[in-house]
């Protein structure tokens, strides 16, 4: 990548890693809205031309924008150009140069598709390189032809000031895409809406809130750089990071729809674009003006946070971002029309503070204060007594409280280019305006002054910028035309629109590095473990003490001794007999004291009973904060399936326009969250089967129609939980698969025996699918067929220990579902003992648990069996299936009349588990086996217990093929698997 | 077993401050024999503690142990070696090595040492050496009055892992 601005690499690898998060998304809007433009196209009758929905074409105009200017930033060339030529198509289409075709609409999709080739390409430098001149000559034909028609229009478009934009604009493209400059006349009027200022721009009112929280997010670091560079000493590198972080706030600002923001942020670029481009230094003027458009821009990303929008500050600092701009720029700029250009902004430059101060001053109180600007044509006729005549119209509104030059003065004045009038009216902008407008005024600009609170000037933080002004510049070509037809809002009612916005506060993110998130949950899930422990040594301390008669029969044992040694002493002085006796009576005395000594201590030992009850009081806190921390931290993991769903509606669109079906694609619970890891890996397997709905489940039309089925087809995606589980299901109501040609296509295959098959239910038969090489299909498309897919599709979900199945019925349509859990890391198991060893398996897999007596056992074929509740069972011994190489552990489980069951396994594929003893459900953190050793077969993983030892976690699903091998009619089963 | 994965270690491993040539081995033993391992492929050493046994492995994998909430496999090299079984003593350790890319640790009868040796102590192993773990050989140290086998620990999973996948794609394939 080449790196021309000079920036440090950090910067750049976050500024990278920014673009690949922002160009995904943008891609992903663009490809939905390329979709419904498609759909669009396809309603038009032949040869029909109509004009397109201009939200639509505005909205991919944008992104195709935003990616043209993050990519020029970072040096990538490739997507920079081919955004450019995606973009000039979007620009002529929405200006009607371009009829949309359904051709073009796919040359489109190709570019978007090349587009996600290269970003794919910059994630892994391994993928390959993605060739995208063909479809650059592709757009640039189309664009010739629209080319004549091109050039018409925008000779039309000869308003000075916007030519002046379009310079810069040029400039900026030049510089960031060099190539662009061979082909000038395909420079498109691409800032059309820029003419326009504050006022007609609205922000589009749903903005998703989560967007919006990055939005904040963004610009807040963006600004806080800003004004960092700009309080320092600026030298060029810190201009061209100035324009970065400016570049910044518009793209992300204007994917959202913030128009304004995007705006005056697109106003602050282009000043430093001029000044990088001149190689000039910015002025104090500039310096003031940028801080102030950094921090109006920070009033409104604040305001944002709150839910209102402010964006009173934008028109005033915009102003002033002209003004400061202007005083150096015009020594600098040659053209003809840019220096006419410039003639007409310098004279309609700001009002100065000082002035704008004055006119505040004698604003009256209350009511709606306006600042009317008249710039007169140069040239007019009599401008003095059109002055007046604007003062008299003016009057007729309200009050007139300012007035330059004075009124008095007005009708002798022969070179008046400017009239500046202070009115204090009921009407809002377009009234006064339509009613003050004359020939031979060029321009109005209106300023309305917000009552003077103290909080406006607070929030704005710059003293004389109480007067917000909401300029309205009437366009308007030589010779004067009518009222321009601009659609000028009055600004009290665009500021409640805005308002209007909503006041749902967004939520507010933070970008996380996952191996960090990797790092918290591998945390948690030893936490997990300690709790464990702790909860063992509990539970051990408790059984130590529960022994409360050991205190009382020591007791007791004091009280003999006490007796006796009592006895002994009277007996001692009634006998007299002092040899062996007063021995007795020392020992006894002895012991008795021993005994006391030892009986405190129980006292003690047993006051540790209470602190026992606290350590597990506290042992159980330590369990409601682990399970949290993990429940969190996998929370975190989570995203919502919709985007990965979202990504197949164009899936099913290049197949449909392959083979001349007719799809919907209807999706479902798209809310439904699941672990990012998870949404990554089910992408292939997703489009796998997508593909086969479409391609073979479908029939065509004519088919469908003739099957008394309604046309169209579809093909429906729907995630959702259920019980620990996520299902997520592929349904197409197409014409389902026919057992019997899987039966004998399977037979064919050599895949199992003619008689084998016979016993199979079609349930089973469906699940033949997903062995490799087995293909109903007829033909061989470029999508599908060819008989690998569904065994990718059954690997892939395996991978993230998921299960997959397929229902069918034919004529009616077919079902595949995936089975997931809900987290990778963390499993709910339960806890056996098999000859010493203890065995955790998912608590999922277990259907039930029971215990048998020898009657409920018997033998079919010398294979166990129990009866359960009126089903027969094979009951297996782990140690049958498994072949061990070590001697079990000591502890080997006694032959007892009853034994416990786990019954593993759904419904027709159950199997009983004998098991010595049940130890208790536990989640349980999965270690892989193959991180230090190999994967075992019948074992998913092993897992560490409260007490540091390791347990194996059963592999149910291999287990279940291993019993079906393992027993004498396991044949079929054992071929299907070689 | 060439010359050159003997020479080629030292430069890898060890620095300036080590003198050109040398080698740093922690030696143990084994039924009676001394050997020894490259010092920077081993990561630790620790006591005997519970192992739990895993099915469907070769005999020589004794099972799994929990170092510090990892799951690594532990070898026995006795059985590795066909050498006679013996039981746990308190001279048994356990020592654990980093072997491409995977920490799994080996049972030894006893460590001895860390010793410094240099090249030239090192000759190639004798052609004749009979019995199994030749392979496993790459080479002999001269030390004043014993000689300490070199081990090449990188290939006690390797042959195994590779036979294990190959059963595995028998069986699961």
């Amino acid at each position: 990548m080449s790196n021309d601005m000079g920036l440090d690499d950090g910067l750049l690898d976050e500024m990278l890693g920014d673009f690949l998060d922002e160009s995904d998304e943008i891609l992903g809007s663009l490809n939905e809205n390329l979709l419904k433009l498609d759909e669009w196209v396809h309603s038009l009758s032949e040869g029909e031309v109509a004009r397109c929905d201009d939200d639509l074409m505005n909205e991919m105009f944008r992104g195709a924008h935003s990616l043209k200017g993050l990519s020029g930033m970072l040096g990538l060339d490739n997507i920079n150009h081919l955004t450019h030529k995606v973009e000039n198509i979007f620009d002529a289409a929405r200006n009607d140069q371009l009829p949309l075709t359904g051709g073009i609409v796919e040359l489109i999709f190709q570019s978007v598709d090349k587009l996600s080739g290269m970003i794919e390409c910059l994630k892994d430098s391994d993928s390959e390189a993605v060739d995208c001149a063909e479809v650059m000559d592709g757009i640039e034909k189309v664009l010739k032809s629209a080319d004549a028609e091109h050039v018409q229009v925008s000779a039309a478009e000869t308003e000075a000031k916007f030519n002046q934009m379009q310079a810069a604009v040029a400039e900026v493209d030049s510089e960031l895409t060099p190539t662009a400059t061979a082909e000038p006349a395909l420079a498109p009027p691409n800032l059309v809406e820029e003419v326009d200022h504050f006022a007609d721009i609205v922000d589009e009112t749903e903005v998703s809130s989560k967007y919006l929280a990055i939005f904040i997010d963004e610009s807040e670091q963006a600004l806080d750089e800003l004004d960092e560079v700009l309080v320092g000493e600026i030298d060029k590198k810190g201009i061209e990071t100035l324009m970065i972080q400016c570049h910044k706030v518009k793209g992300s600002a204007a994917s959202l729809g913030l128009h304004r923001a995007a705006k005056i942020s697109h106003y602050m670029e282009d000043l430093l674009q001029d000044l990088t481009q001149t190689g000039g230094s910015l002025t104090d003027d500039m310096i003031e003006a940028l801080l102030r458009c950094t921090s109006a821009l920070r009033t409104y990303v604040e305001s944002l946070n709150s839910g209102i929008p402010n964006t009173e500050g934008f028109n005033g600092v915009y102003a002033l971002l002209l003004a400061s701009e202007h005083a150096t720029t015009k020594t600098v700029e040659s053209s003809g029309d840019a220096g006419r250009a410039n003639i007409d902004e310098t004279t309609a430059g700001d009002l100065s503070d000082a002035r704008r101060q004055e006119i505040v001053t004698l604003a009256p109180e209350g009511g709606l204060n306006w600042i009317v600007q008249v710039v007169f044509a140069s040239g007019t006729a009599l401008p003095g007594l059109k002055g007046s005549l604007v003062y008299g119209r003016a009057a007729d509104l309200g009050t007139v409280f300012y007035c330059d030059p004075p009124e008095s003065e007005l009708e002798d004045c022969s070179d008046l280019a400017r009239l500046t009038l202070g009115v204090s009216t009921e009407d809002d902008e377009e009234t006064i305006r339509s009613k003050v407008h004359l020939e031979g005024i060029e321009r109005l600009e209106f300023e309305f002054m917000s009552p003077q609170s103290p909080e406006v000037s607070t929030e704005v933080s710059v003293p004389g910028e109480v007067a917000v002004k909401a300029t309205v510049e009437a366009v308007v070509a030589k010779p004067v035309a009518e009222a321009t037809p601009a659609p000028p809002k009055a600004a009290p009612k665009s500021e409640k629109a805005a308002t209007g916005e909503g006041n749902k506060k967004p939520v507010e993110t933070l970008r996380v590095d996952i191996e960090r998130l990797d790092h918290l949950m591998n945390l948690a899930g030893q936490l997990v473990i300690n709790k464990a422990r702790f909860s063992q040594i509990g539970d051990g301390l408790k059984s130590l003490t529960a022994s409360k008669q050991a205190s009382h029969s020591l007791a007791n044992v004091v009280g003999i001794i006490g007796r006796l040694s009592k006895d002994l002493e009277e007996t001692g002085e009634k006998r007299r007999q002092p040899f062996d006796l007063d021995n007795l009576r020392s020992l006894t005395r002895r012991v008795h004291m021993d005994l006391e000594h030892v009986q405190r201590g129980m006292q003690q030992f047993s006051q540790t009973r209470a602190m026992i009850n606290d350590l597990s009081e506290t042992v159980h806190q330590l369990d409601r904060v682990t399970e949290g921390i993990q429940k969190t931290v996998m929370d975190t993991r989570m995203v919502p399936i919709g985007p990965l769903f979202r990504r197949f509606k164009r899936v099913i669109r290049d197949i449909t326009h392959g083979n001349g079906k007719d799809i919907q694609l209807v999706i479902r619970g798209e809310n439904t969250e699941l672990d990012k890891r998870m949404i990554d890996e089910l992408g292939d397997p997703l489009i796998h089967m997508i593909r086969n709905c479409a391609d073979h489940g479908i029939e065509s039309p004519e088919d469908r129609v003739a099957a008394g089925k309604p046309q169209q087809g579809i093909v429906t995606l729907d995630a959702f939980h259920s019980g620990s589980s996520i299902l997520i299901e592929v349904r197409d109501d197409g014409k389902g698969l026919d057992p019997e040609k899987i039966r004998s296509k399977a037979i064919e295959k050599g895949l199992l025996s003619a008689a084998d098959a016979e016993k199979l239910t079609a349930h089973q038969i469906f699940q033949l699918i997903w062995e490799p090489g087995l293909s109903t299909a007829e033909k061989v498309t470029e999508v599908s067929g060819r008989g690998m897919g569904m065994d990718i599709v059954r690997t892939k979900i395996e991978d993230i220990s998921g299960a997959v199945e397929l229902d069918s019925q034919i004529g009616v349509g077919t079902t595949i579902t995936i089975k997931l859990p809900l987290t990778l890391a963390i499993l709910p198991s339960l806890l056996v003992e098999i000859e010493g060893d203890v065995i955790a398996m998912p608590v999922e897999s277990v259907s039930e648990i029971v215990r048998v007596n020898e009657e409920d056992l018997s033998s079919v074929h010398g294979l166990e069996t129990a009866t359960v509740r009126g089903r027969v069972i094979s009951v297996i011994k782990l140690s049958e299936l498994f072949s061990w190489n070590q001697p079990p552990a000591i502890r080997v489980g006694q032959e007892s009349e009853e034994q416990s069951l786990v019954i593993l396994g759904t419904e027709g594929v159950e199997l009983g588990l004998v098991v010595d003893r049940l130890l208790g459900e536990e989640d349980i953190v999965i270690k892989s086996m193959a991180e230090n050793y190999r994967n075992v077969e019948g074992i998913a993983g092993a897992s560490i217990l409260g007490d540091g030892r390791v347990s194996l976690i059963l592999d149910v699903g291999a287990v279940l093929e291993m019993s079906a091998q393992h027993e004498p009619h396991g044949e079929l089963k054992k071929e299907l698997i070689k | 077993m060439s010359t050159d994965t003997l020479i080629a270690p030292p430069k890898e491993h060890h620095g300036n401050t080590e003198a050109e040539g040398t080698l740093q081995l922690v030696s143990f033993r084994l039924a009676q024999e001394e050997y020894g391992i490259e010092i920077t492929k081993v990561q630790e050493i620790i006591l005997m503690g519970e192992i739990t046994r895993v099915p469907q492995t070769p005999r020589f994998i004794k099972g799994l142990i929990n170092l510090r909430s990892t799951v690594i496999p532990i070898v026995d090299l006795r059985t590795r070696f066909s050498l006679s079984e013996q039981e746990t003593s308190d001279e048994t350790r356990i020592m654990v090595v980093n072997v491409v890319g995977k920490t799994i640790g080996i049972i030894v009868d006893s460590v001895s040492e860390v010793l410094r040796v240099s090249l030239n102590q090192i000759s190639p192993p004798p052609p004749a050496v009979v019995g199994l773990g030749k392979e496993y050989l790459t080479g002999l140290v001269k030390l004043k009055k014993r000689l300490l086998i070199m081990l090449d620990i990188d290939r006690i999973l390797g042959e195994e892992g590779d036979a294990a996948v190959d059963s595995m794609a028998a069986g699961a394939a």
